[in-house]
């Protein structure tokens, strides 16, 4: 961080010179010093506080987010049918253990248009269906339909409802009967009437375009999933081929926990950049109000990169107190909201490294300019508490017309 | 800072000798002991500012070893900038400044620093203590830049306050000592890495004319006991009487040298 070129050994008897006089010079500008030192304070305890809100929102909306069940360990889907080929692939594949075609289809209704999911009768079984009345559909002609739509169209079980396909110009009926109304447990098709998948296909023409899956075990679902993508990627299978497990995020509603981090991520970075600011002016003033000492140093013969030193130390040691500052306010604070208030904020180590290292470079940012103008200000200027200028080597900066500092 | 003289925290050795200088021995090229130690040779600085000041026009001034100048001339004629030229504060228009035959012009930035470091001592018209240190760190500093141990720091301290008669002030700060008394602890400073060369702009200008002429005499005293140069610049005529050479400076020239062979 100190002179380019020169060796370790060197920066660290250039610091073993330079410490005393940071440290005094800390010591006698307290009050700047300790406006410098707020900022940063300040900007790691918004930053911890944050961090601990952020982590605390996380975990409570993972907690009340369940992904939504799926009536096998994978489902693949597609918007046209599957074809013999996915399905036969995927039987033959050595980690899965079932594959069970089904179909999912939206027909007109004498009740208006509704999805209707047809699945294999195994998966219809009782214990997979949440009835509020009647029983679950067993055979062709039998049909489940969602509380809510039967209340709607007033339906009970035993009527009978007129189901129509279109397709290709063409309209395909068929009448069911109402066996039971109620939700399958698969939470990913709520809301779609169920049938048995057979007896569904048969009365439309309808070839599978949804197959349930399940592994040998768990540990490989993701094997079969990775298999039924390369499927896709080969082209042996037709397009639009999706699988959904439960970890898709079309099962998990993650976009609620993006939004508050990103927007609260932004926050904490303008917190930073004002602060980055703020320190800047106030290490430019003190450095104006220096430049006189600076220039007595340069004269005994401290070199550009003993001065470096000199700054950089001054700014390191004003980032570690902060820092030390900032992290027992934000854990006083977390403390007492967690103890006094609802809340519960959840400070993590990563935050607060995150904190340190951003002080660092705010001071480092900070000290930049004026390293730069100690650096390339003639003695003379300095000691002379003349104007000093970013190029102090060219005509133009000894014009003086740009201001200088 | 009790009963010991404070002089701040141990250094660092060998920090200063990374240009040119071997265990305290100076190496330089083409010096010959006898030789000016301190050459301005055609010495130019112009300013740019409005149509442009030449503050220094065409110096040519050779000091020799143990030497004791006075420059004498009117306010603005380029008295302090023909002294920064020869400590290499600020860089010349056009010339030449060679000490113990090290040329500036070959020198960047860090390596002027690091002469300086050495070979030459300054003491400034406001005395320029660092405020932040005592009087002793202040003495203390240039010798912690060449890495020199604790102990030989203490003693050498020890002996600059004694010699500018400071001692007891030693852990005062620059803020409670008087004028006279901060310029005695500047020339401490100055002579503390023992410099070859000492250039002082003005340093009875701040001072009453007791208070002046104690720090002449003082100079004096260094430069008659310890052999080491002195450049003064001063508007006091009656201070003559100490110089070896008198150069008279107008208008960015020198226009007269009084004394000595040359
Ligand atoms: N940094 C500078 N920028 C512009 N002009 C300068 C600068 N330094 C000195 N000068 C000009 O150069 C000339 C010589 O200045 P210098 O300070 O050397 O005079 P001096 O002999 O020391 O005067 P004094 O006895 O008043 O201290 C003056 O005219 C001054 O205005
Ligand atoms: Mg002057």
């Amino acid at each position: 961080m100190v002179g380019p070129g020169s060796n370790l050994r060197a920066n660290w008897e250039r610091l073993r010179v330079v410490r005393p006089l940071a440290l005094r010079s800390l010591r006698t500008r307290w009050t700047g010093n300790g406006l410098i030192a707020l900022a940063v304070a300040l900007s790691v305890t918004v930053f911890i506080l944050f961090s601990a809100y952020f982590a605390a929102t996380q975990q409570a909306v993972a907690r009340r987010v369940k992904p939504l069940d799926l009536p096998g360990d994978l489902v693949v889907r597609s918007t046209a049918p599957l074809g013999g080929g996915v399905l036969t692939a995927l039987a033959r594949q050595a980690d899965v253990r079932t594959v069970r075609p089904a179909v999912s289809a939206r027909l007109l209704t004498t009740f208006g248009e509704t999805d209707v999911l047809g699945l294999d009768p195994a998966l219809l079984a009782s214990n997979q269906v949440t009835l509020t009345a009647g029983r679950a559909p067993a055979a062709a002609g039998e049909i489940m339909l969602p509380a809510e739509t039967a209340a709607r169209a007033g339906l009970k079980p035993g009527d009978v409802v007129g189901l129509s396909r279109v397709a290709d110009g063409q309209v395909t009926g068929a009448q069911a009967v109402v066996v039971g109304l109620g939700q399958s447990r698969f939470g990913y098709f709520a809301g779609q009437a169920l049938m048995a998948a057979d007896g569904l296909m048969t009365a439309f023409a309808l070839e599978p375009n949804v197959a349930v899956v399940q592994a040998d075990e768990a540990d490989n679902v993701f094997k079969v999933q990775r298999f039924v993508e390369n499927l896709t990627g080969s082209g042996a299978a037709t397009a639009g081929l999706r699988v959904v497990t439960a970890r898709s995020p079309e099962t998990m509603a993650r976009s609620l926990v993006g939004g508050v981090f990103s927007s609260g991520r932004l926050a904490v970075l303008l917190a930073y950049i004002f602060a980055t600011l703020g320190v800047l002016n106030v290490i430019l003033l003190s450095f104006l109000q220096r430049k006189r000492p600076l220039g007595v140093l340069k004269a005994l013969g401290f070199d550009n990169d003993d001065l470096q030193a000199y700054l950089l130390l001054e700014g390191t040691l004003m980032a570690v107190i902060g820092l030390l500052a900032g992290m027992i306010a934000s854990g006083v604070l977390i403390r007492a909201f967690n103890r006094y208030t609802a809340s519960s904020f959840l400070a993590s180590a990563g935050s607060v490294v995150t904190a340190a290292v951003l002080s660092l470079a705010l001071l480092y940012v900070a000290s930049w300019l004026p390293i730069t103008l100690t650096r390339r200000a003639s003695v003379n200027a300095l000691l002379q508490n003349r104007r000093v200028y970013l190029d102090s080597t060219s005509a133009c900066a000894q014009c003086g017309r740009c201001g200088g500092f | 800072m009790s009963d010991r003289l404070a002089t701040g925290r141990p250094a660092a050795r060998g920090h200063g000798e990374s240009y040119g200088y071997l265990k305290g021995k100076r190496v330089s090229e083409g010096y010959q002991p006898g030789d000016p130690i301190l050459r301005g040779i055609n010495l130019t600085k112009k300013f740019l500012v409005g149509d442009g000041v030449v503050a220094v026009r065409e110096v040519t001034l050779d000091v020799m070893p143990g030497e004791f100048i006075l420059v004498i001339g009117p306010s603005g004629c380029g008295k302090s900038t023909l002294l920064s030229l020869l400590g290499g504060l600020d860089r010349p228009t056009g010339g030449e400044v060679i000490l113990e035959g090290r040329k500036y012009s070959r020198l960047d930035e860090n390596g002027l620093a690091r002469l300086r470091r050495t070979s030459v001592g300054f003491v400034f018209q406001f005395f320029n203590l660092l405020g932040d240190l005592t009087a002793a760190e202040n003495v203390a500093l240039p010798m912690r830049l060449i890495g020199l141990t604790d102990e030989e720091i203490h003693r050498r301290t020890e002996d600059l306050l004694g010699a500018v008669g400071m001692l007891e002030r030693a852990n005062h700060s620059p803020y409670e000592l008087s004028g006279g008394e901060q310029q005695r602890v500047a020339a401490a400073r100055a002579l503390a890495n023992q410099p070859k060369v000492v250039l002082a702009d003005e340093p009875t200008g701040n001072l009453d004319r007791k208070n002046g002429l104690e720090v002449i005499k003082l100079f004096k005293r260094f430069n008659a006991e310890r052999r080491q140069t002195f450049v003064v610049v001063t508007h006091d005529r009656t201070f003559a009487e100490f110089a070896d050479r008198v150069v008279h400076m107008e208008d960015g020239r020198v226009i007269k040298v009084e004394g000595g062979a040359a």
